[in-house]
């Protein structure tokens, strides 16, 4: 077969002379990169491992297309987030169907409903409580449209991390990592995305990719790069994760949690 | 860091141009593709290169021209490289092979390009796609059955996969 890789090596340089000189290439991407340094002010100081880039997200992708969509409206919010906001619910495309299980109730309303303070998860193994992060809207509103319609009923969290970032992930219908609930809406807040024992925030695939998964951090994981929506902060029930997290995971580090935890309701 | 960087840039911004053409199929869209990849790379750099920094970009450029024939595909077909070169004797060869590569499968494309072009064992095309190697294999095996259908396999070649 070296003779095919020869010929595949040939191919691949087949109208390479189009292309900008090394040199060239260089300065646009320095250019390129302040840019993104200057979105970015916040994560500069924590450079995420590797592995958590992958870890969170629903797809395997590791690293994704920067940003191409405006910010969602309330993405900046200030102490008191506009009452006008509107969401941007997009269906996924067709050809991810295999992956999506939509709600039964629909998408959410583009106009969230004041959204209530808390959110509680009735899981196999006791109450857990989240406040809601009042600048993340969208978020809160696509969560409690999901918590309504029965979506997270029956979900078992897929996925525990005990290695560099510490989280449990729920919330995929297929329980794969790939699933979501048939629409995606824009990241908010992420200036001030954190991720202290406690957080609740939205596992996507990308900037602007959020879905019905999310991740409850139960050890601080300041790895986590601040790509991730915060939807709330647990108030009551952490030591229900923390339990989960000490029986490990398989594969070990990163897998499936030894001791499950299976949400009943959410509400 | 900057330095190392650019360095690792320098060296390796052809060949990652050229995967990223052989997974999409364009140039410009190469082009971009790899230069977001390097962007985002480089804020975790420190860490990445503690490891595997080339395998990490691989990946990420795999990840990145998957994503971005995921967004195209229902928007518009590929260009034609046909259409844009002049027909030197061994330019043609190669023009099918970038043609019949662009027609089979993105995850079939994917399995041959890495197992061929960035000569990657079964295990590592796996581990690289997180996929079996099971899967891997026959992924394979297909793809190279349309390569050879389409004529852009020598004979030799041929005898050499069985």
């Amino acid at each position: 077969m070296n003779e095919f890789s020869e010929d595949l090596r040939n191919a691949a340089r087949l109208g390479e002379e189009q292309l900008a000189p090394v040199g060239v290439f260089l300065s646009r991407l320095a250019s390129a990169r302040r840019a993104h340094r200057r979105r970015r002010l916040a994560s500069a100081a924590v450079p995420a491992a590797a592995a958590a880039v992958s870890l969170i997200a629903i797809s395997p992708a590791l690293i994704e297309q920067p940003h191409t969509r405006p910010p969602a409206p309330g993405a900046h919010a200030s102490n008191s987030p506009a009452l006008t906001t509107t969401c941007d619910y997009r269906p996924t495309p067709p050809d991810r169907s295999a992956h999506e299980k939509n709600p039964s109730n629909g998408l959410p309303p583009a106009a969230p409903a004041p959204a209530p303070r808390t959110i509680a998860l009735d899981t196999s193994r006791g109450q857990i409580t989240v406040a809601l992060n009042p600048h993340a809207p969208c978020a809160a509103n696509s969560f409690t449209h999901l918590a309504a319609g029965g979506f997270y009923n029956g979900n078992d969290c897929h996925r525990l991390t005990t290695v560099k970032i510490y989280v449990v992930q729920c919330g995929d219908p297929f329980e794969n990592q790939t699933g979501g609930p048939g629409y995606r809406f824009d990241d908010e807040d992420l200036v001030s995305a954190e991720y202290a024992a406690g957080t609740v925030a939205l596992a996507n695939s990308g900037p602007n990719t959020n879905g019905s998964q999310f991740f409850i951090v139960y050890a601080d994981s300041p790895q986590i790069t601040p790509d991730y929506t915060v939807l709330g902060t647990v108030t009551d029930g952490l030591e229900i994760l923390k339990d989960i997290a000490a029986a490990g995971a398989t594969p070990e580090g990163d897998g499936r949690p030894n001791k499950s935890l299976q949400i009943q309701s959410a509400r | 860091v900057d330095v190392e960087f650019e360095e690792y840039v320098s060296q390796r911004l052809p060949s990652l141009r050229r995967l990223a053409h052989l997974l999409t199929g364009d140039w410009a869209e190469a082009e971009d593709l790899v230069q977001d990849v390097l962007v985002r790379c480089e804020g975790r750099w420190r860490r990445i290169g503690l490891d595997d920094p080339h395998g990490y970009v691989r990946r990420a450029v795999v990840n990145a021209a998957a994503n971005w024939r995921r967004r195209r595909r229902l928007e518009a077909p590929l260009a034609d490289h046909a259409a844009v070169l002049d027909h030197a004797p061994d330019v043609e060869a190669r023009v099918a092979l970038l043609t019949a590569l662009r027609r089979l499968p993105l995850p079939q494309r994917q399995v041959v390009v890495l197992r061929f072009y960035e000569q990657m064992t079964e295990a590592e095309t796996a581990a690289a796609l997180g996929i079996a190697v099971g899967t891997v294999k026959s992924r394979l095996s297909r793809a190279l059955d349309a390569l050879r259908r389409d004529g852009v396999m020598s004979a030799a070649e041929e005898g050499a996969t069985r």
